[in-house]
């Protein structure tokens, strides 16, 4: 503490300075400063002290930084706005797209083999989706292009009723595209 | 403020238009120097703009503000202690130069009578905010924004008592700081 005064006279200075203090400790303190030298001198320095502190100035406050500030929490709310579209569009999409993959597979059991050549059986361009057998192998393998946000969006957007070529040229971009082949 | 919360947007406007200098001048005094004042004072407007929806009017607008400008830069000068690089880095002044070399010289000093005030300035700067924490609010509450004791205990969620004894340690540490100063005028 202040090496003139006990701590409590101090804070009893200071809170006098700071005109904090009850009347009538204020009147003592008052006394003190003018008659005691340790009071005075402290106080003095105090004083001084304000004076430094109340010299030392803020840098300006540059004539644009509220417009930029106010361009900066619109950016971010505009920003968070398209996010929250696209997760209310895409998670029924993906839930709906979900549930319709996993009524396929069901409905699929009894699964036929998959082509007297072995191969994967060739998909009929121009073929509507809806219950058709080369659909469904289609679905079974090409589980990852399922998950494809855009190749839900564009079945959920159909009904059902899109073409495999279609949705093969939506599914064959999207696996172009780096970091977004699922 | 409840206007903001009730999503009135150009409330914000409003709001950011009357407080950025006190909130400029606050943060300046907790960093201690003037790089990343500017950015600072964004991140306070933003904090305030993202939690404007669940602000409760339990305590005054002015007091949960004090809050968030102290919060954010304390976690700076942390984060600058442990030596990581800070994020908020960037110095917005305009000809890249510190902030003191920018003051307006309304006083027309001699360049060598302005240079030992700009030092001077520099250091009072430093000293205030090389104060712990408690003891640097209560002191810049006190000496910049004119708060009562009471005012202080509130943000700083603690009695009036406290904030006597860390007005009183604050002063001794600052007049330990700058003892050349004070001995010297």
């Amino acid at each position: 503490m202040n090496g003139m005064l006990e701590p409590s006279d101090f804070e009893d200075l200071v809170a006098w300075l700071d005109g904090e203090l009850p009347e009538a400790r204020a009147r003592e303190v008052e006394r003190l400063v003018r008659e005691n030298p340790a009071w005075a001198q402290a106080a003095r320095e105090q004083r001084r002290l304000d004076e430094l502190l109340t010299a030392c100035e803020a840098p300006p406050v540059p004539d644009d930084l509220p417009a930029r500030i106010v361009a900066r929490a619109r950016g971010v709310s505009a920003h968070r706005t398209i996010r929250l579209r696209w997760m209310r569009v895409a998670v029924p999409l993906a839930a709906a797209a979900a549930v319709a993959l996993a009524v396929m597979l069901w409905n699929d059991r009894p699964t036929p083999p998959p082509s007297r050549d072995g191969g994967q059986a060739p998909i009929a361009a121009g073929e509507p989706l809806r219950g058709l057998d080369e659909t469904d192998r289609f679905v079974v393998s090409n589980m990852e292009f399922f998950r494809n946000y855009e190749v839900c969006e564009v079945l959920a957007k159909s009904d059902g009723l899109v073409d495999v070529e279609t949705l093969e040229a939506i599914g064959r971009v999207d696996k172009a595209r780096p970091g977004q082949g699922s | 403020m409840l206007r903001l919360r009730d999503g009135d947007d150009g409330a914000f406007a409003e709001l950011v238009q009357r407080n950025t200098p006190k909130v400029h001048g606050l943060v300046f005094r907790f960093l201690g120097d003037p790089q990343a004042v500017d950015d600072l004072t964004q991140e306070v407007f933003l904090r305030i703009y993202r939690t404007a929806g669940r602000y409760q009017p339990a305590a005054k607008f002015s007091t949960w503000m004090y809050r968030i400008v102290a919060n954010l830069a304390f976690n700076v000068l942390r984060t600058r202690r442990k030596g990581h690089a800070v994020p908020l880095e960037v110095s917005d002044t305009r000809d890249g130069e510190t902030f003191f070399a920018d003051v307006r010289d309304d006083k027309t000093h001699a360049p060598h009578q302005r240079l030992a005030d700009d030092e001077l300035q520099a250091q009072v700067a430093r000293a205030v905010a090389e104060l712990p924490e408690n003891q640097k609010i209560a002191i810049v509450l006190n000496k910049y924004e004119d708060k009562s004791y009471e005012d202080i205990a509130e943000v700083l969620d603690c009695t009036v008592m406290a904030v006597k004894s860390l007005l009183s340690r604050a002063r001794e540490n600052l007049r330990v700081s700058l003892e050349k100063y004070i001995e010297h005028k």
